[in-house]
C-alpha cells in the first residue's frame, strides 16, 4: 500500500483544533495515514502533543503568516523529502469530514493524479454566499485550465505520485486551490471529483474567503497566468 | 524634484541612473509646462487627436507598468517569505516527532 499523508494547514484553529485533531486522528489510524500539521504562523503555540491520541504528532511551523498555499506547500515539501507516495489535505476549521479521505484514497487507488472533493456533487446545506463565490471560481478556474470542477475552492484534495512529483505549489494564499488544476492541466494529470460532507458551522464561515480575498485571488492568478 | 534627487546623488542615496531618470521625467514635465504648444505637435504621428491625450493616454501606461511593477516585486517579495517560513519549519522539524498512531 502506498505511503500516505494526510496535510492538514491551521491558522489561529485552536478553539477547535483538539476536536478537529482527535477525529482526523481517529480517521487516520482507521485508513492507514500519516498526518501532519502546518500551522501557519498562529498567535497561539500549538502543543505538539496530542491529549486525544497521547501522542506526539509531526507540527511544521511557519515564523510568519504566509498563506494557505504556502502551508500546503511545506506539506508537500514534507511528504518528498520523508518519501511519501501520496497527499491527503484537510482544512484545519473542522468543516470536512475526515472519513471521507477513505473516498480520496479509492479514487487514487483507481489510477487518477488529482481527486477533488466536492461540496457540490451531494445536496446539502451550504450558505448561498459560498455557492456564488465558489461558482465564480469554477470559472476562473476553468479560463485559467481549461478543466471544468464543480468545486474548485475545495480544500479536501488527494494526489498522487506523480502529481506529487510534478505540481509545485507555488500560490502563497487561497488562490493555490485553482492553480493546482491549472498546473495539473498543464502536465496532463487525470483530475477527478468525489462528494464529500461538510459541515457549516459559525466558526467555519468567519474562516472562510471574503470578497476582498476573492479579487485578490483573483487578480493575482490572472498576473501570474500572463508571467508565464 | 530635481534638485532633491541631486542632493540624494551627492549623500550616495540614489546612482547616477536614477538621477538621469529624474531629470529627464521632471525636466520633461517641467519643458511642457514652460511650453505647452510642443504636446500639440506630437498628435499627428501617432494618431491622438489632442496634446492633452497624449498625456493622459502615456500617463496611464506609465501608471500601468507602474503597478505591474510593483505586483512582481512583491511577488517575488512574498516568494523569498515563504521559500525561508519553509525552509525553517523543515529544518525544526525533528524527525523524532513523527507520530506513530
Amino acid at each position: 500500500m502506498a505511503r500516505s499523508l494526510v496535510v492538514m494547514p491551521v491558522y489561529n484553529e485552536s478553539e477547535v483544533f483538539e476536536e478537529v485533531l482527535k477525529k482526523t486522528l481517529f480517521s487516520c489510524k482507521r485508513f492507514g495515514l500519516d498526518l501532519v500539521v502546518v500551522d501557519d504562523g498562529s498567535a497561539r503555540l500549538l502543543s505538539t502533543f496530542s491529549a486525544a491520541s497521547q501522542k506526539p504528532i509531526v507540527l511544521l511551523r511557519h515564523e510568519v503568516n504566509c498563506g494557505v498555499g504556502a502551508a500546503v506547500g511545506t506539506g508537500f515539501a514534507y511528504a518528498k523529502r520523508e518519501g511519501y507516495q501520496r497527499v491527503l489535505t484537510i482544512d484545519g476549521d473542522g468543516q470536512h469530514d475526515p472519513a471521507d479521505l477513505e473516498k480520496l484514497i479509492e479514487k487514487l487507488d483507481q489510477g487518477n493524479d488529482v481527486v477533488n472533493g466536492s461540496r457540490f456533487l451531494s445536496s446539502q446545506k451550504v450558505p448561498a454566499s459560498r455557492r456564488v463565490a465558489n461558482f465564480f471560481g469554477n470559472i476562473v478556474t476553468f479560463f485559467l485550465s481549461g478543466l471544468w470542477v464543480s468545486d474548485s475552492q475545495s480544500g479536501m484534495k488527494g494526489f498522487s505520485v506523480r502529481a506529487l512529483d510534478q505540481l509545485e505549489i507555488f500560490s502563497a494564499g487561497y488562490e493555490w486551490c485553482t492553480d493546482v488544476f491549472r498546473e495539473a492541466s498543464w502536465y496532463d494529470l487525470k483530475v477527478v471529483e468525489v462528494p464529500i460532507s461538510v459541515k457549516y458551522t459559525e466558526y467555519s464561515m468567519k474562516k472562510g474567503q471574503s470578497f476582498a480575498v476573492g479579487t485578490d485571488m483573483v487578480m493575482r492568478l490572472v498576473i501570474r497566468a500572463l508571467m508565464r | 524634484m530635481i534638485l532633491r534627487s541631486v542632493s540624494l546623488f551627492r549623500r550616495g542615496k540614489q546612482t547616477w541612473r536614477e538621477v538621469l531618470l529624474w531629470v529627464v521625467v521632471w525636466g520633461g514635465i517641467g519643458f511642457v509646462g514652460v511650453f505647452p504648444e510642443v504636446i500639440d505637435m506630437v498628435p499627428p504621428y501617432i494618431g491622438i487627436k489632442s496634446g492633452v491625450n497624449v498625456l493622459v493616454f502615456f500617463g496611464f501606461v506609465v501608471l500601468f507598468y507602474g503597478v505591474f511593477r510593483l505586483v512582481v516585486k512583491m511577488e517575488a517579495l512574498e516568494r523569498k517569505i515563504v521559500e525561508m517560513s519553509r525552509a525553517r519549519a523543515l529544518k525544526e522539524s525533528d524527525a523524532d516527532d513523527k507520530m506513530d498512531i
